[in-house]
């Protein structure tokens, strides 16, 4: 798989990978999962991917790999998730590139091929969004596109299915470009100059040249001891423009896609989608942009805080485990295996059965199942983006922008996952301010939905205070700590996209994707902290550390002893310890000042093992070490803190 | 800036006349005649969003954030930023108040 070079760029042996690039948002992970059959994640955002997935696909009787990128502008990456694409690009060697442009946005996409096909890499260009174009009154001739690239250049729709049968024998057929951007003399030259330094035995001499002309992020790939002699030529020409070299190779290129496109895409009068467009304007409306975030938020608590946490838990857990799953089992060990110990792992007080399955099939699932189908309508409605617009100003308080909402938000679904989505940021700065924020204060889908749950008990003054206090702490963490890390705030330039019918069919794939994580990852972890409780129990470590706990438990947070065990748990899981108070709370066992104390400390509690192990893959153990080592200690301050207050100020909710 | 420019809402020169893109009115076009950023970044995302001299641009909203649009790509930006794209106004289509 190794690339070599003979005296042509062309000849680069191929391996057998067809990778998928493209701008970001344009239906790639659509196209990904209609080529191999698996489903990945696709929503109505730019950064849905922010990995490479991979997959594969077979043809005539061959069967070849597939990779899904992250979605990227430009090959020169300004964020992880772009320049994970273009490494990928470099250490493959495809057997074929597809990229998907979106056919309205096709200026755009011709700026991403240039440098796609300046790396010499067979090529097949799929128009996809054919269906958003046509409403737009644009119409692509992809055949006069397809003779002046000299490649295949295909029309789909993709989440319907069309004009994708013939893909795969397009790829089949991936032919390499003959269509080249032209730059000026100067940047040629020196490209050419560069070229002449890597070429004997580097691959892809051209397209690294342009690379490194264009950033002085050295792509992999330039072997060592010519970093100087480019960085001199760099410098060299750069002085001999006014404006920065990436910013004239972009208008080069642009130029160039101008001129490809000329008389092949035609224009006329749009159809327009009035309801869209106007849902689009609410969005980010300075005005009506607020009642209509008051809107979407009351319908989250509706239909996951009422219907999942209240009326599908109540059926669930009193009715399906309170009545026959739980007395059934608690019968058949009574009659097989009548010994006291087994019955109490299974069926006890911290049992398997009574406890582990029931928070999590009865009480979690439920509530998780509501939320994954609200966050997905949204996901794929296109609003979650628009909100960069609404928080944009607070935001820079916390030395972020608008920007850093995707992956705040997408901590509402998994916080773990919305670390990985940090990759979208452009500084280190704001990635580590936002992965330190999502493990502070951001609840996970299902501790949110047990939170949702918990308001019912309580009332709205209570869950002001929680809301206020959570986004107070953030906004104060989020401020001092912008203040202490080195580094910069980027710009604030985020692409709107377009509002969106979300489609029943991605919402049912991505719900059941979704439970199927949640089933196979997060129930053993329900297991395992429930044996763990279920030893300390008849050991009697349990007593010891609730004695021990009890000047924090106790006194300093002012709940109930038993709560001590739902914070251990919270230890592997935050959902599971707020599951284990909202069980207290069914109960009857908290009073609501308790309820608004634990529940602030619960969502401010330790990130779960996934979340911190995902932190030390992204930023190293030291890191993930200091954000628990802040975070914990800080959770308990802030529930001391006001538990104190209420008390001392007599207020009862 | 080299470029002296000030706002003139009407009449025929204004055509000629580069202005941020800050002044344009709400759904008014303007075509980029420079931008004046001078950050290397800033220049590499707006150009990467398609946003070099002589596309044409829509301001479609001026508060919280600029809300532009360029080819059929909405995007949101800082005031700072957007005051740094010039644009000459286009004349206005169809029904458009100016
Ligand atoms: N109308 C329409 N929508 C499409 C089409 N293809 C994809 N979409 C929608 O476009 C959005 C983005 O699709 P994805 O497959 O997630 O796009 P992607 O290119 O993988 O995006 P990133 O991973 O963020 O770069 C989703 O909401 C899709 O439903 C299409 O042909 N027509
Ligand atoms: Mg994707």
């Amino acid at each position: 798989m190794t690339c070599h070079i003979s005296e042509v760029d062309q000849e680069i042996p191929r391996g057998d990978a067809v990778i998928l690039v493209g701008n970001p948002n344009v239906g790639k992970s659509v196209i990904f999962s209609h080529l191999t059959g698996r489903y990945v994640e696709v929503s109505n955002f730019p950064g849905t991917t922010v990995e490479v997935t991979r997959g594969r696909m077979s043809v005539d009787g061959n069967t070849w790999p597939v990779i899904d990128t992250p979605g990227a502008n430009s090959l020169i990456p300004r964020s992880e998730d772009e320049r994970v694409t273009r490494d990928i690009l470099l250490r493959e060697c495809p057997r074929a590139v597809v990229q998907v442009a979106d056919a309205k946005n096709l200026r755009r996409a011709l700026l991403l091929t240039t440098q796609i096909v300046e790396m010499g890499l067979p090529l097949v260009l799929v128009l996809n969004m054919r269906d958003e174009a046509q409403i737009r009154g644009i119409a692509i001739d992809a055949a006069a596109l397809a003779r002046r690239l000299g490649i295949e250049v295909i029309q789909t729709t993709a989440v319907r299915g069309e004009g994708l049968d013939v893909l795969p024998e397009a790829i089949e057929r991936a032919r390499i470009s003959h269509w080249q951007a032209s730059y000026d003399g100067i940047i040629g030259e020196a490209a050419e100059e560069i070229k002449a330094l890597l070429l004997p035995n580097v691959p892809y001499a051209r397209a690294l040249a342009l690379m490194t002309l264009a950033s002085d992020d050295l792509p992999p790939g330039i072997p060592s001891g010519s970093e100087e002699q480019i960085a001199a030529i760099r410098v060299r020409t750069a002085a001999r423009y006014s404006i920065p070299l990436v910013y004239a190779l972009n208008q080069q290129r642009l130029h160039c896609a101008d001129c490809l496109i000329e008389g092949a895409v035609h224009q006329s009068q749009s159809m327009g989608r009035p309801l869209a467009d106007w849902i689009g304007r609410m969005a980010t409306h300075p005005i009506w942009g607020w009642p209509l975030l008051g809107i979407v938020l009351l319908a989250l608590y509706e239909f996951v805080g009422v219907l999942g946490a209240g009326v599908l838990v109540n059926a669930i857990e009193s009715t399906v485990f309170g009545q026959w799953i739980n007395p059934w089992i608690t019968h058949w060990i009574d009659v097989l295996l009548p010994i006291p110990l087994v019955r109490d792992l299974l069926v006890g007080e911290y049992g398997l059965v009574t406890m582990a399955l029931t928070y999590g099939l009865a009480i979690v699932l439920p509530i998780v199942t509501t939320f994954f189908i609200a966050f997905s309508l949204l996901e794929d409605s296109g609003y979650l983006p628009r909100l960069a617009v609404m928080v944009n100003r607070p935001f820079q308080a916390m030395g972020l922008n608008g920007k850093a909402v995707l992956p705040m938000v997408l901590g509402l679904g998994c916080d773990t996952m919305a670390t990985m989505t940090t990759r979208i940021l452009e500084t280190r700065k704001e990635r580590l301010l936002v992965t330190l924020l999502l493990a502070l204060g951001v609840p996970c889908s299902a501790q949110l939905g047990v939170i949702l749950g918990m308001v019912s008990f309580i009332s709205p003054t209570a869950l002001a205070v929680w809301a206020g206090l959570v986004a107070g702490v953030m906004l104060a963490v989020g401020w001092v700590a912008s203040k202490i890390l080195p580094g910069e705030t980027s710009d604030f330039i985020v692409e709107m996209p377009p509002i969106r019918a979300p489609r029943l069919d991605n919402i049912v794939f991505k719900t059941l994707a979704r439970l199927e994580w949640y089933l196979k990852e997060v129930l053993p972890l329900f297991l395992l902290g429930t044996a763990i409780l279920f030893v300390l129990d008849v050991t009697g470590a349990l007593m010891l550390i609730e004695r021990v706990a009890a000047p924090l438990i106790e006194e300093l947070l002012g709940l109930p002893r038993e709560a001590t065990a739902a914070f251990l748990i919270g230890f592997l899981r935050r959902d599971y310890g707020a599951a284990g108070l909202f069980a207290l709370a069914r109960q009857g066992m908290m009073t609501t000042t308790q309820m608004t104390v634990s529940l602030v400390v619960i969502t401010l509690f330790i990130p779960c093992i996934a979340n911190f192990l995902m932190i030390v893959k992204e930023y190293g153990w030291k890191t993930a070490a200091w954000v628990t080592g802040f975070v914990v200690p800080l959770a308990f301050g802030v529930g001391g803190a006001l538990n104190a207050a209420i008390r001392a100020l007599g207020l009862a909710f | 800036m080299g470029i002296a420019y000030w706002a003139t809402l009407t009449g025929a020169e204004t055509i000629m006349i580069s202005q941020p893109l800050t002044q344009l009115l709400i759904g008014q076009q303007g075509q980029i005649t420079e931008i004046t950023s001078k950050g290397e970044k800033r220049l590499a995302s707006l150009s990467g969003f398609g946003l070099v001299p002589g596309s044409v641009v829509t301001l479609l909203q001026r508060r919280l954030a600029y809300l532009i649009r360029v080819g059929e790509t909405e995007i949101a930006l800082e005031g700072n930023i957007a005051a740094e794209i010039l644009v000459t106004v286009m004349e206005p289509q169809g029904d458009i108040p100016v």
